[in-house]
């Protein structure tokens, strides 16, 4: 059996290694960079979201120099089809001269997934992504083709310029493991942008891991133990985000039309488990649970119209529910 | 290596200890709050008076609640799961041991590393530091709620020192309280015994209450009079259920007494009979002989006067006996009349004489009435020395018929006790009872002295003066009784209950007279004859005419009762008062002044 200890040391290198090369293109965005890297440490797909001109793009692409996997990239506009993201039969020569169907694979058969402003593109090309993005297949002319591991969609979407734009739906969103909110750069993180980006040359980032890498550190996240108390403590804020139940807080029943789906809670397990060896644990904490709980939920709390109309945000939800569930929580002795 | 289950409980031992000292601290203060807030509710309801809390009990509360909460901590189960998440949530572990504890089997990947890196974090936590004790919110609570039942407590007794009315009441009651108790000092004693009557046991509680009461400072004047009144009502049953029973006791006395005097009479009409009777014999046969003829008269042969003389002599014999009772005398002559008896006897079943003649039917009734004169004499013989020397000597003793005589004069003073309602009459009568007592006791024990060789005359004074000491006993009881109607007057300087003083709660208290208070009638008048009569002091110096008028002040009944050295002074500083609150018109100041010098003059 291997050691633990090696194992755990080993991931944080790992990770570490990813985030420097990423940080050697990317100014500041730690968190988002980081989130980033959760998400493809835990094998889910991440949302983007901010406004252009925020490094979005960049940081995928660096992401995926970084980890000398096959990268592709998908501007998604209103007249993209989704056989133009699957792929299509073709009508090809064969050797014997005559005429058959071949399947061509679209951009979608790559390891990394750059899905550019997702919300451009109508509701039927994005459910394109459905079935890729949970099965790691697409099927095309009745025909199922897998998809090689590891296998990740990082989108972008704008959140302005909402006309001509189709909002994900819920089930498309839900697929993703985490929507991460992409802000502004500082006032220091600018000057370095600005810096990096009109002097002579450009940082390019180097190849600090394979597909093998990306794999071990998925089943190595896998491993990381969770007690009882905390699984129950990361469930319970899932299901707080449900109206009506038991640990929904009052701001819950009152904005929110749909809670979080069971994929939430294994997103925030998943999450909190990369969270905890990030921060040189075996375990998983509730601080790693709370740390996991805005980028997996936030874009699985639909909130119903009262609560856009009195600028409640899920974020700002999120924290009436952890806060209820943290009053809720009592110790099993009082001394 | 992972560890396993019981090397963590081993490992968590002293966090367990420190958290059950903790749950220790904690319950123990919430039970010493539960307990300190019921005493003050109680303390509350015992100067409200709906309840009799004994002092001990409030301290007793708040120790068993501080008990109560100190044994549950004890007892208290602490899971290893409850305790891991304490030192994970108070040492700041990050859930390290509760996930190490769950992952005991060693076969995940990380389950070394963890257990490990539990290790460590638990050899770096203190349990001192991560336990502390704190004075925390229900500590707090804890001391608040024994100041407040201690304040409670003290309240009325704060309330006393602070407002001089009050105080001046309180001091009032106290000094009534202390003098009700001991007043009521026998009644206390007898209550105490396991036989003792359930109001004097009721008494006894009630006058350990008012005094309790009058301590902690918790009765105000309506109480007072209300629990008094109480107390008296129950004293006069008492009384009345003793006298009942002294009577009693005192009829069996008499009763006793009676039937032995009735019985010595009886016995000694019938010894005075039987010797009548044999002196009557003896005289026919003194005649017979001194005539020589028989009672038919018929002359008398030699052998029938022989017979007569010796007959004679026999009713001599037992008329001696008889008059001087000497055991050896009347044995021997019981036994020769026997031995005649049984002589006869056989004559009369053979049907011949001495002689072995037969009988003629004559000689038979002869014989049977010979018979009958012998069975008279031992008869009279059996009414025995001893009891002839006890009926004898007890009859004509003195000191017996003092004793009767004075338990007759106490069934009749005890008559007229019942029938008395004057409070005082009652009083001369319960003393005049105590005298009479103590007279039948002397007399009783010179009985029993001058008997002492006498084990029935002994006894019976000894039944006597028993009986005596029980009636003594009742009548100390019933002083008290009649005693507790008198002392709050005395005690409070009060109006009621037989006493003539009249003090500060002169208006509208009724106390020794429940039946009156609260009932908003007025103090009954004086019925007593007035007389004019000048008042002593000097006539106006001042020139000009006088705008007074003189009354005479009626005459008190039996004179007054406070010497006027001790009742001056106080006039006089009252008088001083009023001239110095400019009360007194100025034309009459000198007035004043002056009689006042003139009385002082006067006393000395």
């Amino acid at each position: 059996m291997e050691d633990g200890k090696q194992v755990a040391e080993w991931f944080r290198q790992q990770f570490e290694s990813l985030r420097t090369q990423v940080a050697r293109v990317v100014v500041g965005q730690e968190e988002v960079v980081e989130n980033v890297l959760v998400a493809v440490c835990a094998g889910g797909h991440a949302l983007l979201e901010g406004v252009p001109g925020l490094g979005k793009t960049l940081l995928v692409r660096t992401l995926a120099q970084a980890l000398n996997l096959q990268f592709s990239r998908v501007q998604f506009t209103p007249d993209l089809m989704p056989a133009d993201i699957t792929g299509t039969n073709i009508l090809a020569e064969t050797e014997g001269g005559g005429r058959a169907f071949a399947f061509r694979p679209g951009p979608i058969f790559a390891n990394i997934v750059l899905a550019d402003e997702i919300n451009r593109a109508t509701p039927k090309t994005q459910s394109a992504l459905l079935e890729a993005m949970q099965e790691h297949a697409v099927t095309v002319g009745g025909k199922r083709y897998p998809l090689e591991s590891p296998f990740w969609v990082l989108a972008t979407q704008n959140p302005i310029e909402q006309e001509g734009t189709y909002p994900l739906p819920e089930a498309q969103l839900d697929r993703f493991f985490f929507k991460i909110l992409v802000d502004y750069p500082t006032l220091d993180e600018l000057r370095e942008i600005v810096d990096r980006t009109t002097g002579a040359t450009t940082p390019q980032p180097e190849v600090v891991a394979d597909r093998e890498t990306l794999l071990k550190l998925q089943h190595v996240v896998r491993e990381v133990p969770i007690a009882r108390p905390v699984q129950d403590f990361a469930l319970r804020l899932v299901v707080g985000t449900h109206p009506n139940s038991p640990y929904a807080a009052p701001e819950v029943n009152r904005y929110v039309r749909y809670g979080s789906s069971p994929r939430g809670a294994q997103t925030l397990i998943l999450a909190s488990k990369v969270y905890g060896l990030l921060d040189g644990r075996y375990n998983v904490a509730r601080e790693d649970v709370i740390r996991a709980l805005k980028p997996a939920l936030r874009h699985r709390v639909l909130l119903n119209f009262e609560a856009e109309a009195d600028g409640i945000t899920p974020d700002a939800l999120l924290d009436k529910v952890l806060e209820h569930v943290q009053r809720s929580e009592t110790e099993p002795l009082k001394v | 290596m992972a560890l396993q289950v019981a090397e963590w409980v081993d490992r968590l031992r002293p966090y367990r200890k420190r958290v059950r000292g903790l749950l220790a601290w904690r319950l123990g203060a919430m039970g010493g709050t539960t307990g300190a807030l019921i005493a003050t509710v109680l303390s509350l309801m015992d100067w409200v008076g709906w309840l009799v809390v004994p002092i001990y009990w409030l301290p007793l509360c708040v120790v068993l609640g501080l008990l109560l909460g100190v044994g549950r901590a004890l007892t208290l189960r602490i899971p290893d799961s409850a305790l891991v998440i304490l030192i994970d949530r108070r040492a700041g572990l990050k859930d390290r041991l509760q996930t190490a504890l769950e992952h005991t089997d060693a076969q995940h990947l990380f389950d070394l590393a963890l257990h490990e890196d539990a290790q460590y974090a638990l050899h770096q936590a203190d349990p001192r530091q991560i336990f502390r004790y704190r004075f925390g919110r229900w500590q707090g609570f804890f001391v608040a709620s024994v100041a407040l039942m201690l304040f409670m407590h003290f309240l009325p007794q704060i309330l006393a020192v602070a407002l001089p009315e009050r105080r001046e009441e309180q001091k009032q009651i106290q000094q009534s309280a202390e003098e009700i108790k001991e007043v009521a000092k026998p009644i206390l004693e007898e209550a105490k015994k396991p036989e003792a009557d359930e109001i004097a046991k009721r008494i006894a509680q009630n006058v350990e209450l008012y005094n309790k009461r009058a301590r902690e400072a918790k009765m105000d004047k309506r109480e007072a009079m209300l629990r008094y009144n109480q107390i008296l009502e129950d004293a006069r049953k008492l009384e009345q259920r003793n006298t009942q029973r002294m009577e009693q006791v005192l009829n069996k006395g008499q009763i006793a007494g009676e039937q032995l005097e009735q019985a010595a009479q009886k016995q000694q009409q019938q010894l005075s009979n039987a010797m009548r009777d044999l002196q009557n014999q003896m005289n026919q046969l003194q005649q017979q002989l001194q005539s020589g003829k028989d009672q038919q008269g018929r002359p008398l042969s030699a052998p029938e006067r022989q017979q007569l003389q010796s007959r004679l002599n026999q009713l001599q014999a037992t008329m001696n006996a008889l008059q001087n009772p000497n055991a050896q005398n009347i044995q021997s002559q019981l036994n020769d009349l026997d031995r005649q008896l049984q002589q006869l006897q056989r004559q009369l079943q053979s049907g011949k004489d001495a002689q072995g003649n037969p009988l003629t039917s004559e000689q038979m009734e002869q014989l049977k009435k010979r018979m009958q004169e012998l069975q008279e004499q031992i008869r009279a013989l059996k009414l025995s020395k001893e009891a002839q020397e006890f009926l004898r000597k007890l009859y004509n003793d003195p000191a017996f018929k003092e004793a009767m005589e004075h338990l007759r004069q106490l069934a009749e003073k005890m008559q007229q006790k019942q029938r008395e309602q004057d409070p005082e009459k009652r009083q001369q009568l319960q003393q005049d009872i105590e005298k009479q007592l103590q007279e039948l006791e002397k007399r009783l024990e010179e009985l029993a002295k001058k008997y002492k060789t006498d084990e029935d005359i002994r006894k019976l004074a000894e039944q006597i003066r028993d009986q005596i000491k029980q009636l003594k006993e009742l009548n100390q009881c019933n002083g008290a009784c009649t005693g507790l109607g008198m002392c709050m007057g005395l005690g409070m300087g009060m109006g009621g209950g037989g006493t003539k003083q009249k003090g500060a709660w002169d208006k509208g208290d009724f106390f020794g007279q429940p039946e009156r208070f609260n009932q908003g009638e007025k103090q009954p008048e004086l019925k007593i004859p007035m007389k004019d009569q000048a008042i002593s002091g000097s006539q106006p110096l001042l020139p000009g005419p006088a705008d007074y008028v003189e009354f005479e002040a009626p005459p008190v009944p039996g004179g007054s009762s406070i010497p006027l050295s001790r009742a001056l002074p106080t006039y006089q500083k009252k008088a001083e008062q009023a001239l110095s609150q400019q009360k007194v018109p100025p034309a009459e100041r000198q007035r004043v002044k002056r009689y006042f010098e003139s009385l002082q003059s006067g006393g000395k």
